[in-house]
């Protein structure tokens, strides 16, 4: 089920409010796990089973490992290699067998079996999710969790997830076992619900369909502008999508409750590529920071293990992303440019004025959003091949004038929706009227409203961080 | 009497043996939950092989059900042709006027096309933007093979010469059939590289995305813009 649909809009959230908010203190958490399950369900019905494996697996080795840790620090460890092993062969197993196996069968002498199984929607964040509970445990940081009803909502609740934020046990430990509801927070949630409606509905499903149908030409035939526009087009899609999905998942959590921290911090403001990443799906990139980058050792080495470090952080943030050689690239891409920015470009860059800062860091994102987003490397060659002006392209052509013309409002209107000068505007502008609650309630009815009229006319259109 | 006091002793002492047995797998069960309250460390290994267990018993059942379905062909492609159709009409929204035109243009040559071979078929119902439900001697003519020789053919073939959007879900009556019916779609995507190859970019480019796929009983064939999305359509429906 996705948040940007009329039954989950109509029928699930209003029945899943309405008996999360009757239920007395004790019930709230099984009526949130019970309804996260249906959620997940929904669509992946045999897949909740590993889901279930899952809570199960991870609650009971988060019991062991404080168990074992009384005995001894050596039989914990083991305890937690255990746990890290099964819950990253669960992922590997479904997420790169086919990835892994195509690439040995082109050079092994014999051929590994193919295996066809899906990939279960979610699977990346919620692994993710459990393995920050048991070490976290492990490291003595959080308190062992003894509920396992507690446990299998922090695991299964339905805001995050599909899509993330990642959402760190620690960071949510104390609000599954006590959280209060004010009137003020469940407006708060509903408004930051709505902004995410809108960036996906409007913005994101928008743009992406330019992006889809200048995809579909040949890149033989295509010109500069219509190769810089798939490029436009999909820097857009990704951040309204993803961004539109973090902010419905923190408003739905605002609504229920749960204070996440934020997944998105306006990343194409950013003057680097450094600083992009820390405004772009922050929750992952602390994941790692905390999980694999300071476990390696951090910036706290020599360079050559610090290059190390960093590279290893990468290729695991683009194979996190999907089990093939363009994520992988585009990983490494961002290695390598990290690395130089680090030792050598950023000095440099700050002197620069903040205009070419600005469009330093968009190309660099750009340029990574052609690997990300193209089926294989050959592809994402070429396409940047034409956006660069290489071989002989029309510099324009009827195709691509026509997408920039008729889409010229909507690129101009979501720049300013990147940066938070539109939100800002907002905000300002309902509190000049005399009732700004009243003011505020009828801006964002409208664009409720506006979000379903979309929505209607619209056929099936997932987030694109589902496939991760 | 038959048997007489042998029986009894002999019946006696079977029964004594049984109880011994029960009365010793009731020492073990009561052993073990003993063990299981007393030693923790045993209760969470104990959960943990359990739930291990479990998960092989999922997987592989997960990959048993990779042999296929048991659902008609038909029944597969009716959930799939819904979806098709769906994305097709939004997809053709979305062009440009000039576009727009000359698709619909096509797609109404083509359906008007669709409609005389129809006629000359025996009637075909299905017809969608870029494809339309084909006979059985639509299949023999395309991949050389009988439809009759399989449990159940559901084919959809590009609706006009300029078109190569088509969809083919079949049935096997056995496994050895997977082979050869591959090795025809193969030809047949090859054969329709060759006759666009030079002029027809955007649909060479939708050729090299074909999908051809044998799931257990099922084979699936789709050139479109969105064959990812039918084939996930198709495992869904299986």
């Amino acid at each position: 089920m996705v948040f940007s649909s009329i039954i989950f809009i109509f029928a699930f959230l209003p029945i899943t409010l309405l008996l999360y908010y009757i239920a007395p203190e004790i019930l709230k958490n099984p009526v949130l796990l019970i309804f996260s399950l249906i959620f997940y369900a929904w669509g992946e019905p045999v897949y909740v089973v590993l889901m279930i494996f899952s809570i199960i697996f991870n609650y009971v080795m988060g019991l062991d490992i404080q168990e074992r840790l009384k005995i001894g620090k050596q039989t914990a460890k083991r305890s937690l290699i255990f746990t890290i092993v099964v819950d990253i062969g669960l992922l590997g197993f479904f997420k790169y067998y086919g990835f892994v196996s195509s690439n040995l069968n082109a050079v092994l002498p014999f051929s590994l079996p193919e295996i066809d199984v899906t990939l279960p929607v979610g699977i990346s964040f919620y692994t993710f999710q459990t393995l920050s509970y048991v070490i976290d445990v492990y490291r003595g940081e959080t308190k062992v969790q003894k509920n396992i009803i507690a446990f299998g909502t922090y695991v299964t609740m339905f805001p995050q997830l599909i899509a993330g934020p990642i959402v760190q046990y620690k960071d949510i430990d104390e609000q599954l076992r006590n959280r209060s509801l004010s009137g003020d927070q469940i407006g708060e949630g509903a408004v930051q619900f709505i902004r995410g409606l809108t960036k996906k509905v409007i913005f994101a499903n928008t743009i992406g369909s330019v992006f889809s149908t200048l995809s579909a030409q040949s890149i033989d035939e295509m010109s500069v502008l219509s190769a810089w526009m798939i490029c436009i087009a999909y820097t857009f899609q990704i951040y309204f999508d993803f961004g539109g999905y973090s902010d419905m998942a923190l408003g739905l959590g605002k609504m229920l409750g749960f204070r996440f921290l934020p997944n998105f911090d306006y990343p194409y403001v950013s003057l680097s590529a450094t600083e992009f990443w820390r405004r772009w799906h922050i929750s992952l990139g602390t994941w790692f920071r905390e999980y694999v980058y300071i476990p390696l050792g951090g910036s706290y080495v020599n360079p050559a293990r610090h290059i190390r470090n960093m590279f290893v952080v990468w290729l695991c943030t683009g194979l996190w992303h999907g089990a093939d050689w363009n994520f992988v690239f585009w990983g490494l891409y961002y290695g390598v440019i990290l690395t130089v920015e680090k030792y050598f470009l950023l000095k440099y860059l700050e002197k620069t004025p903040r205009i070419v800062q600005h469009v330093y860091a968009l190309l660099i994102v750009m340029i990574g959003w052609v690997f990300f987003s193209s089926p294989d490397l050959g592809t994402a060659g070429s396409l940047l091949g034409v956006m660069f002006g290489f071989g002989e392209h029309a510099l324009a052509d009827s195709t691509g004038l026509y997408y920039l013309t008729s889409n010229l409002l909507l690129i101009g209107v979501m720049i300013l929706a990147s940066g938070p000068i539109l939100h800002r505007a907002l905000d300002r502008f309902i509190v000049l009227f005399r009732y700004p609650k009243a003011a505020a309630t009828v801006c964002y009815l409208a664009m409720f409203l506006l979000c379903i009229a979309f929505l209607v006319n619209e056929t099936y259109n997932p987030f694109l961080y589902f496939r991760f | 009497m038959y048997g007489g006091p042998y029986e009894k002793g002999a019946m006696k002492k079977r029964g004594d043996g049984m109880k011994d047995g029960i009365k010793k797998i009731r020492d073990r069960i009561y052993a073990f939950t003993d063990i299981m309250k007393t030693d923790i460390l045993f209760r969470y290994n104990f959960i943990k092989a359990v739930l291990i267990i479990s998960l092989i018993v999922f997987v592989v059942f997960l990959l048993g059900g990779n042999t296929g379905s048991s659902r008609s062909a038909e029944e597969i492609a009716e959930s799939v042709v819904p979806h098709l159709m769906q994305t097709q009409q939004s997809g053709t929204e979305e062009a440009p006027d000039g576009q727009e035109q000359e698709t619909a243009g096509a797609a109404e040559g083509g359906q008007d096309g669709q409609t005389e071979e129809d006629a000359e078929n025996g009637g075909d119902t299905g017809v969608f933007d870029g494809m339309g439900q084909a006979t059985a001697l639509d299949f023999k003519r395309i991949f050389g093979l009988n439809a009759e020789d399989y449990e159940g053919v559901e084919y959809f073939k590009p609706i006009s010469q300029m078109d190569v959007e088509e969809l083919l879900i079949v049935r096997l009556a056995s496994d050895d059939q997977a082979e050869a019916l591959e090795e025809a779609v193969e030809e047949r995507v090859d054969s329709q590289k060759t006759s666009f190859d030079g002029y027809g970019a955007a649909q060479c480019a939708l050729l090299e995305k074909a999908i051809v796929k044998t799931r257990g009983n099922f084979l699936f064939y789709c050139v479109s813009p969105d064959a990812e999305q039918y084939y996930q359509a198709f495992l869904d429906a299986m």
